[in-house]
């Protein structure tokens, strides 16, 4: 039931991904080794485990601008925790919770609130931040128990780090989720065409708050993973994630208008994003140009379909 | 309309509705299927005739209203009220029977719809059903059908707990039902892949309402069902509209289209600024009554 | 003939409201703190919140047409990195050209997202949520990551903004002619009745012949033009240019026009709002330190006045999810 439209564009991600790494290749010998695409990995996981629910989430027909402010939020509350001496389980269910609590509040504002998704996350992405900068201003939070580095630091079996290894568990479990099953469908449909969705007898704003919620939980599983990784909070942890994740997103062929889009092709992105962001840090390129980039890329894939369009 | 012609404006007004056409127009074009037909004075021709060239054939029995034996009550409504759309309501509906709803713009009977179906709530009354309700929305574009999406996954819709009731959805067992459907209606489709926005106005139509009966509701509420429809399309509706009745289902039918009232309907029920005015069975009801009725101070 | 011609929306209730919560406010804060009344004290709240003032201007703008612009910052950025090279690179040239620069490139910048808008069609929040990190990378390109100091930039350069009319600097005058000009302008003038038919009901307004894409240009173009001047005074006050400056600023202005009244679904927003909103800020942001709240609260209390301010809008008005839609 894919339209073909779909598949065209998650061949030419499939092909942009050769491409990358035909290039990245001939560029540095190093770059087919093991170990360094083990490394490039952690470019984007903790990205992309967002990006599957906020699929979701702009399939439907919303946004949430609000995710890396969350994952602020969720790290400066796992900081605390950690800070009253905490052990790691409960360190990382603040974490999970916080992201949780936070996803609630978008999706009360939107279905309860009746403010609009954009607005509504632009609210909460400035609340949010600006609890984390309150709350710790320019201090740092360090005191993480030891055997929280795991998550993010840790392997599962050889090169595939724990954070790789989750992220593709959940990737083909959101992607069942999505394209399989009655609940997927629906997500389809309100996208599409939200009041025939209400007419139809879906409870639309059910589903909405729910997604909202489990956007805000992944985006708390990506603060444990990247706290865990860093073993260290600051206020300005993921800042200007939210713009790569939406990118990863849209590029993965998700239509901003809601209604289309795959699981597979996000996965796929976030392979190119991910890669290319590795690629450009390899050659020392700093990260505000790489931001150059992600902004001219969002910007590209969504201009072109529309261009194309207009013939 | 007429102080803009009589003021010097020239006016082309597009309608499907024969006595504001025969009432207000000079001369008349028929378009169909994005071909011009035929055009002429209004003076010179016959509604008969305007239909033949609207549809290309001649066309049967517009109202095929079959007697039916009524049977027991699947819908009382009592004093119900929405608080600024409509207050105390009251009525029932019987298996077999076909009630039509009629009214002028702004009279509450698309809210009242809505109420009954369950997506908006009443601020008073009761409402008490002895089967599911389905609801055939006024807007067939936004708020009856998915556009984009294909006949089947239109039809998938409100059935997604039959078609998948573990959560497993089957392309299959779509597929079939859309077949099923498209032949029981007369669906003019390539298959049930095309998707619904390529469809005509009239088969869109048949598609929703195929949508909600194989549900197999016991209620069916038609709010406008032949709006904007082609004269044949209009035709199937209204059969199977009659035969659901036949089946044993109650229908509640909104319609501003008299004749389509005063053919379809066993009882008319008129509301006027969201209060019920008068109740008409078939034998009493005119046009002269409902319009009365319908606009009386 | 006579064809019903389209008003502009009566703000005045709202305004009078709001205008009473402020004084309200304001009493508030002089009653704890009576210096906080005092000229000096006022004139220096004007002068800190003058340039909200400017860049809530042109974002009510944006907004009214069912638009968002969140590269504002990067674009005052980007231009104030470029206004403060210039005057490096030709100190003697004095400030004109540099009001003639900014004012240039930032329409220009304004005008990337304008035709994207337009002619793409593409959703507001997604182009400007790019263009702004464009921007934002586009001055460390430009400066390679080095700062424009103090002693770098000409005497005219950073006078300019300081001089003093009337116990006032002519930063907060700037401002406050701007303001009366947006005042005065979106109630006479023709094309701001076109921008508010165009963001109130655009279908309607293109069978008027009005349409709504070019406005949106238009909006964008004039707020650009608008944040590339702010670039020039931002960066002359503060006697500094560098990658990061006014770096999330773009939500302290959206939220002083949410405050102001500007509904998010377009069609709806009065300057004297959109000012009233940026003095309600500004007035608590002075206040903070008096309280002794750190400066790191400051975002904080953006998100709150952000949500509060669009809680109550959305109890008044039926909303459509405008901003992820274009005007297709």
């Amino acid at each position: 039931m894919k339209p073909a439209s779909l598949l065209r564009w998650e061949s030419m991600l499939a092909a942009v991904l050769v491409i990358e790494f035909v290039l990245f290749s001939t560029i540095s010998p190093y770059f087919l080794s093991v170990d360094t695409l083990s490394d490039a990995t952690f470019n984007f996981t903790e990205r992309a485990i967002v990006a599957l629910p906020l699929a979701l989430l702009i399939i439907a027909g919303e946004i949430d601008i609000s995710v890396a402010a969350i994952i602020a939020l969720a790290s400066v509350a796992m900081g605390l925790g950690a800070a009253q001496g905490l052990g790691t389980a409960s360190v990382a269910g603040i974490g999970l919770g916080t992201g949780l609590l936070a996803g609630c509040v978008n999706g009360a504002l939107v279905t309860l609130g009746r403010v609009p998704a954009i607005v509504a996350t632009i609210g909460t992405m400035t609340l949010f931040r600006g609890a984390a900068y309150a709350v710790l201003g320019d201090r740092v939070l360090k005191d993480y128990p030891d055997s929280f580095a795991a998550f993010g630091q840790g392997y599962l079996i050889g090169p595939v780090s724990n954070e790789l290894a989750l992220f593709i568990v959940f990737a083909l479990l959101f992607g069942v989720f999505l394209h399989k099953t009655r609940w997927g469908r629906a997500i389809f449909a309100i996208g599409a065409n939200p009041v025939a969705s209400r007419f139809a007898g879906l409870p639309v704003n059910r589903y909405r708050f729910a997604l909202f919620a489990l956007t805000g939980l992944f985006s708390g599983l990506a603060a444990v993973l990247l706290t865990s990784r860093l073993g260290s909070t600051r206020p300005s942890i993921a800042q200007g994630w939210e713009l790569e994740i939406i990118s990863m997103v849209i590029l993965g062929g998700v239509s901003v208008w809601g209604g289309k889009g795959s699981i597979a092709g996000v996965v796929l992105a976030a392979l190119v994003f991910g890669l290319v962001t590795f690629g450009l840090g390899l050659m020392n390129i700093p990260g505000i140009v790489m931001s150059i980039f992600t902004g001219l890329l969002l910007i590209l894939v969504v201009a072109v379909p529309a261009l194309v369009n207009r013939r | 309309m007429r102080k803009l012609r009589d003021a010097g404006c020239a006016l082309l007004f597009i309608s499907h509705k024969f006595d504001e056409i025969f009432e207000l127009a000079d001369r008349y074009a028929v378009f169909r299927d994005g071909v011009s037909i035929s055009a002429g004075r209004v003076n010179e021709v016959t509604s008969e005739e305007l239909i033949s060239l609207m549809v290309g054939r001649p066309v049967e029995q517009l109202f095929p209203k079959v007697e039916t034996n009524l049977g027991a009550e699947l819908l009382r409504v009592e004093g119900l009220s929405r608080a600024g759309e409509f207050e105390d309501v009251s009525f029932a509906l019987r298996s077999g029977e076909i009630v039509g709803l009629y009214g002028l713009v702004g009279a509450g009977r698309t809210e009242l719809a809505q109420v009954l179906f369950g997506i908006n709530a009443a601020s008073g009354g009761t409402v008490s059903l002895a089967a599911d309700v389905a609801l055939v929305p006024e807007d067939r574009q936004s708020q009856g059908a998915v556009l984009p999406f294909s006949v089947s996954a239109n039809m998938a819709l409100p059935n997604l707990k039959a078609l998948a009731p573990r959560g497993w959805c089957s392309a299959a067992r779509e597929s079939a039902l859309a077949r099923q459907w498209i032949e029981r209606l007369g669906i003019k489709a390539q298959g049930p892949e095309q998707p619904v926005n390529s469809l005509s106005g009239g088969n869109q139509q048949k598609v929703v309402i195929a949508k909600w009966l194989a549900r197999k509701p016991g209620v069916l509420i038609l709010d406008e069902p032949t709006k904007g429809i082609d004269v044949g399309a209009k035709a199937a509706v209204h059969a199977v509209t009659s035969e659901f009745a036949r089946a044993g289902g109650a229908v509640l039918m909104i319609s501003s289209d008299l004749p389509e009232i005063l053919g379809m309907s066993d009882r008319v029920l008129v509301m006027r600024r969201g209060r019920v005015r008068g109740e008409f069975v078939r034998a009493q009801a005119t046009s002269e009554n409902l319009l009365r009725a319908a606009s009386d101070a | 003939m006579n064809i019903p011609r389209f008003r502009i929306p009566d703000h005045a209730r709202r305004d009078a409201a709001f205008a009473v919560l402020t004084l309200a406010l304001f009493g508030a804060v002089t009653f704890t703190f009576p210096g906080f009344a005092s000229p000096r004290n006022l004139a220096g709240l004007l002068d800190d919140t003058a340039i909200l003032i400017m860049l809530a201007m042109g974002q009510m703008l944006v907004i009214l047409v069912r638009g968002i612009d969140l590269s504002i910052a990067a674009n005052l950025a980007l231009c104030g990195m470029l206004a403060a090279m210039f005057s490096r690179a030709w100190p003697e040239a004095g400030v004109a050209p540099v009001l003639a620069l900014t004012l240039v490139v930032g329409g220009l910048l304004g005008a990337c997202n304008g035709i994207l808008v337009w002619k793409l069609r593409l959703p507001p929040i997604v182009v400007t949520l790019g263009t702004m990190s464009v921007y934002r990378g586009a001055i460390f390109l430009l400066s390679k990551g080095a700062w424009v100091n103090e002693n770098e930039m000409s005497r005219d350069f950073l006078a300019f903004p300081r001089r003093e009319f009337l116990g006032l600097s002519l930063l907060a005058w700037i401002a406050l002619a701007v303001a009366a000009a947006f005042i005065v302008a979106l109630r006479r003038a023709r094309v701001a009745r076109d921008l508010y038919a165009a963001g109130g009901n655009p279908e309607a307004a293109s069978y008027s012949g009005i349409d709504p894409g070019r406005m949106q240009f238009i909006a964008y173009t004039l707020c650009g033009a608008l944040a590339g001047v702010c670039g020039y005074l931002w960066v002359a006050r503060f006697a500094v240019a560098y990658t990061d400056i006014a770096l999330g600023f773009e939500l302290s202005v959206i939220a002083a026009c949410l405050i102001g009244g500007v509904a998010i679904a377009g069609g709806v927003g009065s300057a004297v709002g959109v000012l009233l909103g940026c003095l309600f800020i500004g007035i608590i942001r002075s206040s903070l330190p008096l309280v002794g709240i750190s400066a790191f609260w400051q975002m904080f209390i953006n998100g709150v006045v952000i949500l509060a301010a669009v809680l109550l809008s959305a109890r008044q008005r039926d909303f459509k999810r405008t901003i992820l839609e274009s005007l297709a």
